[in-house]
């Protein structure tokens, strides 16, 4: 009998085409959407977390506990002093992958008549360019070669400036005793991380440079730890923070993996919470749509429903056909759905989607969103889990939509169903 | 008799000048400070002590001034520091740090930046020089006694709504017309300086403050006192003092 009312449930879908091709369209846009919506906020959670990694905290981030909590400051003296002995603790540590150590202070830029603060990163190039590709961001000139008498510029700095490469540029700042120090640059290059406020503050010069303007040898504000395996961070940050007290009993230096760090364990959530509810309306769209197509799909064969049961067909075959007619729409449409969502966001996750050219430059520049929650160039995170949760949960909204018409179709009478008079 | 009524006459004319005296206009207390404030030319050895964060940071320079409008200032220490000279013609500063061996022009908002590290501004440089009565308008309150010393005190509003301190309220010396506190306010009435003027000296009938304290209110734990160790007014300068020859000169 089973194979009888599958047979059925299968013509049923073939004879009447246009109604099954609709209700399928439905369901085939709605994963579209689903899918391309949960890559999109996944890509933006990604690129978010990783952005903060690489640009700003390292996968475990060592710094002065004094320097981390007035860190907004920038408190120029609370230093990690004796960096080679830290940097000698460090190598016996055989997960690091490398160490990337920054001088960060704040300083008066001056060309010409033009002044303007700013925040200089003492950075090792070669160091900070496994880090975070600093290299690739130079949009004009070069990043650094041995001299170590030229910076890099952010592009929204230089524009203010009105400065471009082999400019000269003074910079002075007071240094940790107070007095005041000044040395002259040449730009380099001008770099474009894709983060409009980063890149109108800040500029890079060589760290020993760095040192030299604070008249701190030997010190770094932070050093910046990347690790082969993220996942042991907070592993790794526990052996080396216990190396750290054994040699530095003042206990004056925190380690942070960066699944502790403040920027990942108190923005983070905050932001996942938004797109969660984000998520969870467009779920919600999704599930309408496919309820309504498929309630409307049920509701217009009473009549044939109520043939069936005339000529003997029992309320639960009633009910099999229809589950049978929904499972096989919500399949070839969710897979169907799934392949072309999958399909979009993939492309799109290489390809990125350039949000300063889709709201002209311009208006982009004089946009000041916080880095690193929003770059210029978002890039979807497609993975195979949000492809098959959505095609499982596109089946499933199909067969939940049906429950209720196939309930009420199975218990009205014949006579009924051919005046057409179930309530809905 | 005669003799009687020309004391009480003296006693009433004392009195009268006493209450006339009590009577002063703000603008009268504000040109009398005025006129202790001002000086032709004077060359002066200033200690600056910078108190910040439990730690003190001493440095020393000497300035020449003519008017309200040049001054040329040399750091002489710490180490870092000597050499730096400061120039200021007017609402321009110039600054040459030897160490870059470069001039640095400073104007507009960018004189707010603190004056080597110390609580004073460069904006405090160039605009406190200004003649009070000129720039704003007093309203005097009830007196009050700064250390022991009987004071007018006046809340002075900027005629320029765009003056970094628009309000100020001034404590000024009864007897000297120095004034001796100043509590400096932003348009949206924020503290954002305290001044005070201690050691009080005389020299060539006007009386000064040989040590000034200045608190940014704006930096936790920080004080910046100005110690006039030497001050000598209306000596002559050479004119090329005040140029940018003069501030690139090793």
């Amino acid at each position: 009998m089973l194979k009888n009312i599958f047979k059925f449930a299968w013509r049923n879908i073939w004879r009447n085409k246009r109604r099954t091709l609709f209700t399928t369209m439905a369901i085939v846009i709605g994963m579209i959407t689903l899918i391309f919506a949960k890559s999109y906020i996944g890509g933006i959670m990604t690129n978010s977390v990783e952005s903060v990694v690489k640009t700003q905290i390292g996968h475990i981030r060592i710094a002065h506990n004094e320097y981390l909590r007035l860190e907004r400051i920038f408190p120029k003296e609370y230093l990690i002093t004796n960096i080679s002995k830290v940097r000698k603790l460090l190598s016996l540590v055989t997960e690091i992958n490398h160490i990337d150590e920054r001088i960060k202070f704040p300083l008066l830029l001056s060309y010409e008549d033009v002044n303007e603060p700013c925040i200089a990163i003492g950075i090792d190039p070669v160091a900070i360019d496994k880090s975070m590709d600093l290299s690739k961001t130079i949009t004009k000139g070069q990043y650094f070669d041995s001299d170590q008498t030229k910076l890099i510029i952010g592009k929204g700095l230089a524009d203010k400036m009105k400065v471009d490469i082999n400019n000269e540029l003074l910079l002075v700042t007071t240094d940790i005793n107070y007095s005041t120090y000044a040395l002259p640059f040449n730009i380099e290059g001008i770099f474009e991380t894709g983060y409009s406020v980063f890149d109108k503050h800040v500029l890079y010069i060589p760290i020993e440079k760095a040192r030299e303007m604070l008249n701190t040898p030997q010190a770094a504000h932070e050093i910046l730890i990347f690790i082969q395996n993220p996942a042991e961070a907070e592993m790794v940050a526990q052996r080396i923070k216990s190396i750290l007290d054994q040699n530095f009993p003042d206990n004056q230096y925190q380690v942070i993996p960066y699944q502790q760090a403040d920027m990942v364990r108190s923005f983070l959530p905050m932001v996942e919470k938004i797109y969660d509810k984000i998520i969870m309306i467009v779920m919600l769209i999704v599930a309408l749509v496919i309820l309504n197509t498929m309630l409307m799909a049920v509701m217009e064969r009473f009549h044939e429903i109520g043939v069936l049961k005339a000529m003997g067909l029992k309320n639960h075959n009633i009910i099999t056909m229809i589950f049978i007619e929904a499972f096989c729409i919500g399949t070839i449409g969710a897979v169907i759905g799934g392949g072309i969502g999958g399909a979009i966001s993939a492309y799109v996750e290489k390809t990125g989607i350039n949000f300063a050219q889709m709201m002209g430059t311009e208006v982009w520049d004089k946009m000041d969103i916080p880095m690193p929650f929003f770059s210029k160039i978002m890039y979807p995170d497609f993975t195979m889990e949000i492809l098959i949760s959505s095609v499982i949960f596109g089946i499933f909204i199909t067969l939940l939509a049906v429950v209720y018409p196939a309930y009420k179709s199975s218990k009205m009478l014949p006579v009924d169903a051919f005046r057409s008079k179930l309530n809905i | 008799m005669r003799k009687k009524t020309i004391v009480i006459l003296v006693f009433l004319f004392l009195v009268g000048l006493l209450n006339s005296q009590d009577k002063l206009s703000p603008f009268d207390i504000l040109d009398r400070v005025d006129k202790n404030t001002f000086f032709t030319t004077a060359y002066s050895e200033v200690d600056m002590e910078i108190s910040i964060k439990n730690r003190l940071i001493k440095k020393s320079m000497i300035s020449y001034s003519e008017g309200n409008n040049k001054s040329f200032i040399k750091f002489l220490s710490p180490a870092r520091d000597k050499g730096t000279k400061i120039l200021k013609v007017n609402d321009i500063i110039k600054i040459y740090y030897p160490s870059a061996e470069r001039i640095m022009r400073l104007s507009g908002h960018m004189l707010r930046q603190s004056m080597m590290g110390s609580d004073f501004s460069y904006e405090d440089m160039t605009e406190r020089v200004k003649k009070l009565r000129e720039e704003y308008t007093g309203e005097i309150l009830e007196d009050e006694n700064v250390e022991s010393h009987n004071c007018y005190v006046m809340v002075l509003t900027s005629k320029n709504p765009k003056k970094t301190y628009y309000r100020i309220k001034i404590w000024v010396d009864k007897q000297l017309f120095v004034g001796l506190k100043e509590e400096l306010y932003s348009r949206g009435k924020k503290l954002l300086k305290v001044l005070l003027a201690k050691d009080i000296k005389k020299s060539n009938q006007r009386y000064y403050a040989s040590r000034i304290i200045m608190e940014d209110k704006l930096r936790k734990n920080s004080s910046t006192t100005m110690i006039l160790k030497k001050i000598v007014f209306n000596i002559p300068i050479p004119a090329q003092t005040f140029t940018e020859r003069q501030l690139m000169k090793k």
